[in-house]
């Protein structure tokens, strides 16, 4: 259990060297770009020797600022969402437990030595499969913002990662799922917001197509934009759904994309039933049409939309969602 | 529909991931505190009403998201606000030299008709950790970066412990409601001006 309860020590050690390293910019001849230096500054400089000496050392300050900028910055940027990561670590619920026995069952002492491995703080009020729990999140994601620097880490994540902590003991097989997850949720994380824009977009698309009554409400409400429904977007349905839902929602979506690229293999585009790749969005729509009465007759404004969105968990049906979300499929999807 | 636009005091929180937006909402509004609340994602607000002097207002408050890759999608929620709370963790230096990031974005994004005097409030949170021993910005740095940005009033609240929430967000109620009452002169004669309407919006005699 806790495969990566080393690398997460290790891990740890590693960031500390990084920020010597950062520290070191200026004095240190090991930094990997400093041969590039060099080479600028004797370029800059061929005929007179004077004149070298000083426009080198210019040259070289310039290049040493901008080295040290870059570690720092980077620097900066990991540890900054090192402290996010353990901060949404030890908030995780404790919904997963009844799924997992055997990581149910951790001693403390296994827990608390996880747990201070990977640096985690503020833990102290955690039982100890949450405090197990909190610290196999902290090492998978530190882990991942190293090998995805461009998305890093943002808040959302954990949510989308606990599931498979909880199902895999080992950290390795919960990080390798998580990366093909990441495959395509890391879109919806990027920080010009191009991916969840392009979603929302979209949405508002089906909801024109599916449902023009209750798009024109939204129209005029200002609600267009289908911002109340960021959040189920950004992190699946998980604050909606439950344990047990939030997993068979995503085996059905998973399984939907297999098919899809089953059926692009077999060149056979002409079924009907043709499998698509962003269903989650139609159940999404089929999730915020079961409050269009409410929305229509009550909802002024984007507001009023948002919180009848962000009070949905618990009142959900997956099945009956999945159902409705396939109608609209066959309905419109050629419109969109 | 015009008294009803009237009473309802948009309130917006803004601050770095994990300062304590969320609880210090729901400290005020529900009288409850967890260290178990999730990360914000995109936006939620809650409401309360607020007796200020002898008005019934309706709080809206709300609660963004920390992280900066967020912000975009936020700039929806900021339109029309009354009022913007710039929470910090007083242990948390980072958070505290974000304030100013975040009231630039605030004005840019909200883009108040009066960007000089559109009140801000400054709430320095989590002041009971460690019994104050492991903070890193003092009260008097946090009350002179406020001075420089024309007097913003500042608290020091503990959310855990419900210190000064309560105070904090009368005071807060108390400055939208003076930016309202500057903006729309023009709503109904029903509202009392008799007091409150003299005081510079800058100031908190709460």
């Amino acid at each position: 259990m806790g495969g990566f309860s080393s690398s997460g020590e290790e891990l740890n050690d590693g960031l500390e060297r990084e920020v010597i390293d950062a520290d070191d910019c200026v004095s240190s001849e090991t930094m990997p770009s400093s041969g590039t230096r060099n080479t600028l500054a004797a370029e800059d400089v061929k005929d007179d020797n004077i004149v070298q000496t000083h426009r080198e050392s210019v040259s070289t300050a310039k290049v040493r600022t901008d080295m040290e900028n870059d570690c720092l910055k980077v620097t900066d940027e990991f540890i900054n969402c090192q402290r996010i990561i353990r901060l949404d670590a030890v908030r995780m619920n404790a919904e997963w437990v009844p799924y997992s026995p055997s990581q149910a069952n951790v001693t403390k002492d296994q827990a608390f030595g996880l747990a201070r491995s990977v640096g985690l703080k503020d833990d102290e009020h955690l039982e100890p499969s949450r405090q197990h729990h909190a610290a196999r999140l902290v090492a998978v994601l530190e882990v991942y913002a190293l090998y995805d620097p461009e998305t890093l880490y943002c808040q959302g994540m954990s949510d989308l990662l606990s599931p498979f902590v909880a199902l895999f003991d080992e950290d390795y097989e919960a990080f390798w799922c998580f990366v093909e997850f990441m495959n395509v949720a890391r879109f919806n994380f990027r920080s010009d917001e191009v991916g969840i824009r392009r979603q929302l977009e979209k949405i508002s698309r089906i909801f024109q197509a599916a449902d023009p009554h209750l798009f024109s409400h939204f129209k005029s409400i200002g609600a267009d934009n289908c911002f109340f429904v960021y959040r189920m977007v950004v992190v699946l349905l998980r604050r909606e759904l439950t344990f047990e839902q939030t997993i068979s929602l995503w085996e059905v979506l998973w399984a939907e994309n297999k098919a899809l690229s089953l059926y692009k293999t077999c060149g056979n585009y002409k079924r009907r039933k043709l499998p698509i790749d962003d269903l989650l969005l139609y159940v999404i729509v089929a999730a915020v049409r079961q409050r269009r009465k409410t929305i229509i007759e009550c909802c002024r404004g984007l507001d009023e939309v948002l919180r009848e969105c962000n009070t949905m968990a618990g009142t959900l049906d997956i099945w009956k969602l999945l159902d409705d979300a396939r109608e609209m499929v066959y309905r419109v999807h050629g419109q969109i | 529909m015009a008294t009803r636009k009237r009473t309802l005091l948009k309130v917006i929180i803004l601050g770095d991931s994990g300062v304590g937006k969320t609880s210090l909402m729901n400290q005020f509004v529900n009288k409850k505190f967890s260290n178990q609340y999730k990360a914000t994602i995109g936006a939620d607000f809650l409401t309360k009403e607020v007796q200020v002097e002898d008005r019934l207002v309706t709080m809206q408050i709300w609660d963004t998201a920390g992280q900066e890759r967020f912000q975009s999608l936020g700039v929806a929620f900021y339109r029309g606000a009354d009022c913007c709370v710039l929470v910090y963790d007083v242990n948390l230096l980072k958070s505290f030299e974000s304030l100013s990031n975040w009231r630039d974005e605030f004005l840019v994004q909200a883009s108040p008709s009066d960007p000089e005097n559109f009140p801000f409030m400054v709430l320095g949170n989590k002041v009971d950790i460690d019994g104050g021993n492991s903070r890193v910005v003092s009260e008097k740095r946090a009350k002179t970066w406020c001075a420089s940005k024309g007097d913003i009033p500042y608290f020091e609240t503990s959310a855990k412990d419900d210190l000064n929430v309560d105070v904090a967000f009368q005071c807060i109620a108390k400055n939208a409601l003076k930016n309202e009452t500057d903006e729309e002169i023009y709503l109904p004669d029903t509202i009392d001006f008799s007091s409150g309407s003299t005081h510079t919006s800058s100031s908190c005699s709460c």
